[in-house]
């Protein structure tokens, strides 16, 4: 498994001449009767919007708390920016910017004195730049926290995790609790800091968040990491699904020989045609006969991802 | 207020400083003034303090050891200052531990420790935080009580009654820095503080009813109480002793020093583990028939059990050492009951053992608050 693994991940290494902005080799992390994660390698490069896909208690969270320094690895080791997390993790969170899963910050102080107090241990923030983030997503500062809605203490989480403008933003499950405006307000804010050259590492459950912000995304499963490439390489490993109508029945098997086809189904009038890659093959065989109607399904993240987490499922039972 | 972590854990102590400066500067002047206007003249004082004491003699298993009455410094320290340091204590270890592992308990820290400041300089921050807010409870204590004693025309000077609270107060820093390390070991807040005041409950009491007899008088030296009630700087003539004094702060700067370099070594959120942890393929399963989750009455008595189980062990403890000193401590008891030849010295009896058992009582009180408290 992890011979495999692990050639699958020198495949997809970041194709850029930057450096990396995150690099994780061999890091485990056991709890006691607990499994933590395995063995993760895993590189990030520099500007890069990198997505953390997997099911609840996979390692996701595990795997940030152990970058962050938060937690410390039973094996391996991790580096931001070149820097060791654990050695220089003073100079690293310099450079980061951390949204935890499950934001907890202190009740009795208001959203501004809470930005305050953070921006003061990071050293002085610009305010004006607060204000203006909070004005974006719609924040009155003046409230206590404790009486924030879930939505409006995630934008304090946002706020703080963009406001000192890090190198690095390390964001797990950003846009929990926001509504699809300040959803779209927060990927706005996301491509600007990425076109001042941050990275992002975003651990999400939203395929669509994903898939439109991300340009590579790993995969973990039961503390093993399954899958890294580019979103592209994973959507296109997808199966089209072809629905075909005729007005008479055709004979599946000309369908089922044709390149890239893996499946395909006929009843009565009706064929079903899975395909990877082109489709033209099939819809120039389709075409000698009577098409009535034909629906296609494009391929997303979602269901190559339900796809691929079902059959590495099938492949571990 | 909110530069720094330092500052910030001043600031979220700021009503505990007035609140509990006050509060316990008011136990102390009060108590001060009330001596003063029922023994206005030194022959007042006199006559009382011979009325009592025999009473001090034979109470020393509940006071410690008796000191002259007959001054109002000397009358303080006997009434109050004994059970000051315990109250004062609950709040020392209740804020070192709220600062720290409750910040953890609650994920507050996942972002402070993301910030840039090491693991070392965060907890450092938080200790002095905690520190100096004891400082200005001592403070705050100090002027009320100060105050009461110019109000009373004269009882205390300010110097002695200063030493007096820093001696006091050294002593819960103490139990505060331990309740820090303690804090290392365990997951919650309100474990590492219960334990804590356990403790020094346990050396409190180990300290007066082990101090009471030879035998066992031995054992006093491992109760800290012992040494900061071997300075007494409001009886008058009373010499002070720097080694005494210096334990106290010695054992704090300690158990800080041992705290940091577990923390250090630990996961933010965690215990410190001692056995390295092996890869566990599947997690294990689930036990669905857990009998104590039946109901909310039995859901209510798991919840304590643990709580129960201690105090339990504690109790049976105290009584069954009790018990054993039992045929040493009758006599001392009987002298005190019939010793006394006018037959009101029941009453001043029952006054001092209210005295006496009210800080326990209310101590105890406390505990079970902050046990019951999620």
């Amino acid at each position: 498994m992890m011979q495999v693994q692990d050639e699958v991940v020198s495949k997809h290494e970041p194709q850029t001449n930057k450096g990396l902005a995150i690099k994780i080799e061999g890091l485990s992390k056991f709890y006691g009767n607990a499994r933590g994660v395995i063995d993760l390698d895993l590189t990030v490069a520099e500007g890069e919007v990198f997505g953390f896909l997997g099911p609840n208690g996979a390692g996701k969270t595990t795997t940030i708390r152990l970058i962050t320094d938060l937690i410390r690895p039973s094996k391996g080791q991790a580096s931001i920016f070149g820097l060791d997390c654990q050695r220089d993790s003073v100079e690293i969170k310099r450079l980061i910017g951390y949204l935890p899963g499950e934001l907890a910050l202190w009740g009795n102080l208001t959203g501004a004195e809470t930005l305050q107090y953070l921006g003061n241990l990071r050293g002085g923030v610009d305010v004006k730049f607060v204000e203006s983030l909070a004005q974006r997503l719609d924040l009155d500062l003046r409230k206590k926290f404790r009486s924030y809605s879930k939505g409006n203490k995630q934008k304090v989480g946002i706020i703080q995790a963009v406001m000192h403008h890090p190198r690095l933003l390390i964001l797990d499950e950003p846009t929990s609790g926001l509504d699809p405006l300040n959803q779209q307000e927060f990927y706005a804010i996301m491509r600007e800091a990425q076109a001042g050259g941050a990275s992002v590492f975003l651990s999400s459950h939203i395929f669509e968040e994903v898939e439109r912000t991300c340009q590579r995304v790993a995969i973990i499963r039961e503390g093993r990491m399954v899958r890294v490439a580019s979103i592209h390489e994973i959507i296109s490993e997808k199966a089209h699904r072809l629905e075909f109508s005729f007005s008479q029945p055709v004979p599946a098997s000309e369908f089922a020989n044709l390149p890239g086809v893996t499946s395909a189904e006929a009843h009565g009038n009706n064929l079903t045609v899975l395909v990877q890659g082109s489709v033209a093959p099939v819809v120039k065989t389709a075409a000698r006969y009577p098409i009535v109607n034909l629906v296609t399904h494009e391929p997303n993240l979602e269901e190559a991802f339900l796809q691929y987490y079902h059959s590495t499922g099938e492949e571990a039972k | 207020m909110l530069q720094n972590i330092l500052l910030k854990t001043i600031r979220d102590n700021w009503k505990a400083i007035m609140g509990w400066g006050v509060g316990m500067g008011l136990i102390l002047g009060l108590n001060l003034v009330a001596y003063i206007v029922q023994y206005p003249t030194v022959a007042d004082r006199l006559r009382g303090a011979q009325a009592l004491a025999p009473l001090l003699q034979s109470f020393r298993f509940l006071l410690g050891e008796p000191v002259d009455v007959s001054t109002p410094g000397g009358y303080l320290t006997w009434r109050v200052v004994g059970f000051v340091p315990v109250l004062l204590s609950i709040w020392a270890s209740l804020s070192a531990t709220g600062s720290t592992r409750g910040e953890e308990e609650s994920g507050i820290a996942d972002l402070v420790l993301t910030t840039p400041h090491s693991r070392s300089n965060v907890l450092l921050q938080k200790w002095l935080g905690y520190s100096l807010s004891l400082l200005g409870i001592l403070l705050v204590a100090w002027l009320v009580t100060y105050g009461s004693s110019l109000a009373a025309n004269g009882g205390v000077g300010p110097l002695e009654s200063l030493l007096m609270l820093l001696n006091l107060g050294l002593l819960a820093w103490f139990w505060g820095s331990l309740a820090l390390l303690i804090a290392q070991f365990v997951r919650s807040r309100g474990a590492a503080a219960g334990i804590t005041i356990g403790l020094m409950l346990l050396t409190y009491l180990l300290n007066t009813i082990a101090g009471a007899l030879d035998s066992t008088r031995w054992l006093t030296y491992l109760s800290p109480f012992r040494y900061t009630n071997l300075n007494k700087p409001l009886v008058p003539g009373s010499s002070f002793d720097l080694l005494a004094f210096s334990i106290a702060p010695l054992l704090a700067v300690a158990s800080f020093a041992l705290a940091r370099y577990f923390y250090l070594r630990r996961d933010s959120g965690a215990a410190l583990q001692w056995r390295k942890s092996q890869p566990v393929a599947r997690l294990t399963t689930v036990n669905w028939h857990e009998r104590l989750l039946n109901n909310i009455f039995v859901k209510s008595l798991r919840d304590l059990r643990l709580g129960a189980l201690w105090w339990s062990l504690a109790l049976a403890l105290y009584c069954g050492y009790v018990a054993g000193l039992g045929s040493q401590l009758l006599p001392i008891i009987k002298n005190a009951l019939g010793g006394s030849n006018s037959p009101p010295a029941a009453s001043p009896v029952r006054s001092l053992l209210a005295t006496t058992w009210w800080p326990s009582a209310c101590s105890t009180s406390c505990h079970c608050c902050c046990l019951a408290t999620p």
